[in-house]
């Protein structure tokens, strides 16, 4: 037993002595080839922020709701900067650096930046009932197991819906929503903070910040996300006169 | 499949010096006259972990072969009480060598190894934050080294910081926080 569990860690350590991006010696399944299963922006987002450090590595996503505010998950943290306004994490937009960061409840932060924004923010949606149709946007790797490759530089959006809380393992039902995902669809690494929207072109509002999986491997069940519209007023409060209204 | 079984072996050997060297450090790096004749004693309650009770009990012998500044005992009023729930697995720390832990089936259920989830979180109680580096060599990225490791020794870094916890009374925690394996979609 001792001998087994030893051997069964080898291959890995090795891998990870070795200093290569390899995962594991066994085969990956193929890529699919988008936030995993999704398909390249068909739109300029002006709303869209990608949260990065000083060297402009992507790590989060994120919602301009305000021209000084950004929401996005708890966990993604205090960023350096923020790119707002492109399909390019790394180019296009407007960058701005982040004051502070606040949590607002569970996994839901709001980002102040250091100086106001000119995109268009996005509006809060007032509520996000089961079975609405609803889009995911991010810079989340394509392919479902963690760091099995790089963010993509061109921002991806995927189609799904808002499911019941009964779908989502773990979820805290009156402040997160359950998000469809499955079958090689889904938000994956480096979709967190980032949106969940209704509506369609001109007219999005928002619902959601990317928070977590259901599983360790994207794509395979759905995926949870903070309500937005749960702690719509109290954001609102936070950013007074400069909300966009839904 | 020659090829794995070299890499075995190599990476055998390799695992072997670590945990010569993770064993060894601290015994020899901790002066006989210094202030370390407080060892730190923490009772644990694994009685209400159902299923995982074996699995936390290994998980506390772990640490006890490896550490001298802190040993982890099964007793009351318990300093640690391990629960167990279909969620994810996860801990709160109130201080250093206190709190709660949770042995989540969520991650069993995905195939992760229950001794390796047990030691993990005692890593958090013994002031250890979570680092989801992806590599089985280390405790302390926890789910992100995928189900297929199941090595559930804490490396010699991770020993000596546990050691210099409990000599230095300081903590990689902050108090109240929880530490959950539920699989976060940042980038690391």
């Amino acid at each position: 037993m001792r001998k087994r569990r030893l051997l069964a860690a080898i291959p890995v350590a090795f891998v990870a002595l070795s200093g290569t991006s390899i995962a594991y010696a066994d085969p990956t399944p193929p890529p699919t080839p988008n936030i995993v299963g999704g398909v390249p922006a068909s739109e300029v987002y002006s709303f869209m922020a990608s949260l990065q450090s000083s060297s402009g590595r992507h790590s989060c996503g994120g919602s301009l709701v305000a021209a000084s505010w950004v929401v996005t998950a708890s966990h993604c943290g205090t960023p350096y900067q923020v790119r707002i306004g492109t399909t390019q994490y790394n180019s296009g937009g407007e960058v701005r650096r982040v004051a502070s960061r606040q949590v607002i409840g569970g996994d839901v932060a709001l980002l102040r930046l250091a100086s106001p924004a000119s995109s268009a923010p996005v509006p809060i949606a007032t509520s996000a009932p089961v079975g609405s149709s609803t889009r995911l946007i991010g810079w989340g790797q394509t392919c479902p197991v963690r760091g099995c490759g790089p963010a993509p530089v061109g921002l991806r959006q995927l189609d799904t819906r808002i499911i019941s809380d009964g779908y989502c393992s773990g979820i805290r039902a009156s402040t997160e929503l359950c998000i469809e995902g499955g079958g090689g669809r889904g938000a994956c690494y480096g979709d967190s903070g980032g949106p969940a929207v209704i509506g369609g072109p001109g007219a999005w509002r928002l619902v959601g910040a990317t928070s977590r999986g259901t599983a360790s491997q994207c794509a395979v069940s759905p995926a949870i996300y903070g309500d937005v519209t749960a702690y719509r007023s109290r954001i609102l409060q936070i950013i007074g006169g400069g909300a966009v209204q839904a | 499949m020659v090829i794995r079984s070299v890499l075995r072996v190599c990476a055998a050997l390799l695992l072997g010096l670590a945990l010569l060297a993770g064993t060894g450090v601290p015994a020899s790096a901790a002066p006989a006259s210094d202030t370390s004749s407080a060892v730190r004693t923490i009772r644990y309650d694994a009685s209400r972990a159902a299923e995982f009770r074996a699995a936390v009990d290994e998980g506390a012998r772990i640490w006890n072969e490896r550490v001298s500044n802190v040993q982890l005992v099964p007793g009351s009023p318990a300093d640690v009480v391990v629960y167990a729930d279909n969620g994810w697995p996860r801990a709160q720390v109130i201080g250093l060598g206190r709190g709660t832990i949770w042995m989540g089936r969520q991650a069993v259920w995905e195939g992760h190894y229950t001794v390796r989830i047990a030691s993990h979180e005692l890593g958090h109680i013994l002031g250890l934050p979570d680092r989801r580096t992806g590599r089985c060599t280390d405790l302390m990225s926890g789910a992100s080294a995928g189900t297929s490791c199941r090595n559930p020794n804490p490396n010699a870094a991770e020993i000596a910081e546990v050691e210099d916890n409990f000599q230095f009374g300081r903590t990689g925690v902050a108090p109240g926080a929880t530490l959950t394996e539920a699989p976060a979609l940042a980038r690391d």
